[in-house]
């Protein structure tokens, strides 16, 4: 088991910093090419962050990884504002349907990102701090 | 194993440029660095700007994209439906593995012309 404790300030230079370094961190346990879609997943909880969280006020975005022989889970913590209750659990990877030109949204891939992505995603707000929990399982884990 | 590289870090502080080149009838839009909120307006801003001067045949090549976010894939969304409508397109090129997955696991491969080459995307638009 390992476990890594990263924090960068709530901005999309930071995040592209932290996508790096997750990314180099997953590679230890996953392959490459897994390692690079889990940094899509990742990059686009803390731009979710960034977006709307810190959209009024600045912060910091924490991100602990940890990995057993099963799992890779992430933790995605933040102290802006939390995501109305509803918003950030209904959106499934299948809401929309993109093989036609009628009603494409121009936004809201994210989540689809996300949820396509990683197995499991749970948010919730507590003392002021929001945490987005991203796991993924492990089919051969080096670790 | 190298856990950072020096060289990505650099790329990704270069943040977003774009460079256009028209030659007539196709107006092409070379991307550079990172496409995500941040600097997605821009981009919208330049095919905006193409749209209005009345090209509707573009095409935008990835060579030197390093990053695409859903906020980035959303731009060419948000001008898909109207180029087509007036008989143009918008033809993506050139793409990086890690650009075209966000493409893939979307599932945009179905919805829009997306070649290796920026003169197949020229080709099409000829054909």
């Amino acid at each position: 088991m390992a476990f890594i404790h990263l924090s960068g300030a709530g901005d999309f230079n930071h995040v592209r910093l932290l996508g790096i370094a997750f990314r180099a961190v997953a590679e230890t346990v996953v392959p490459s090419s897994e390692a690079a879609q889990l940094e899509i997943a990742i990059i686009e909880a803390c731009n979710n962050i960034v977006e709307h969280a810190y959209s009024q006020q600045t912060g910091i975005i924490t991100m602990d990884i940890q990995t057993t022989s099963e799992k890779l889970i992430v933790h995605l913590r933040d102290t802006g504002s939390p995501v109305p209750s509803g918003l950030q659990i209904s959106a499934s990877p299948r809401d929309f349907d993109i093989s036609g030109l009628d009603d494409l949204p121009e936004g809201g891939f994210g989540l689809f990102l996300m949820d396509t992505i990683i197995d499991e995603r749970r948010y919730w707000s507590e003392n002021g701090i929001n945490t987005l929990t991203l796991t993924k399982k492990l089919q051969n884990s080096s670790l | 194993m190298q856990l950072f590289d020096p060289q990505s870090v650099e790329t990704v502080m270069s943040k977003f440029s774009i460079e256009q080149k028209n030659n007539g009838s196709t107006e092409v839009f070379y991307l550079k660095g990172f496409l995500d909120a941040h600097t997605a307006p821009e981009l919208e801003s330049a095919i905006a700007g193409a749209i209005a001067a009345g090209q509707h045949r573009l095409v935008v090549n990835f060579n030197d994209l390093e990053y695409i976010s859903s906020a980035g894939l959303g731009v060419f969304m948000v001008f898909i439906e109207e180029v087509r409508a007036t008989g143009g397109d918008i033809k993506l090129t050139a793409m990086k593995q890690k650009v075209y997955t966000v493409f893939d696991l979307l599932g945009f491969p179905m919805l829009f012309d997306i070649t290796e080459k920026e003169e197949e995307a020229l080709a099409k638009f000829s054909a």
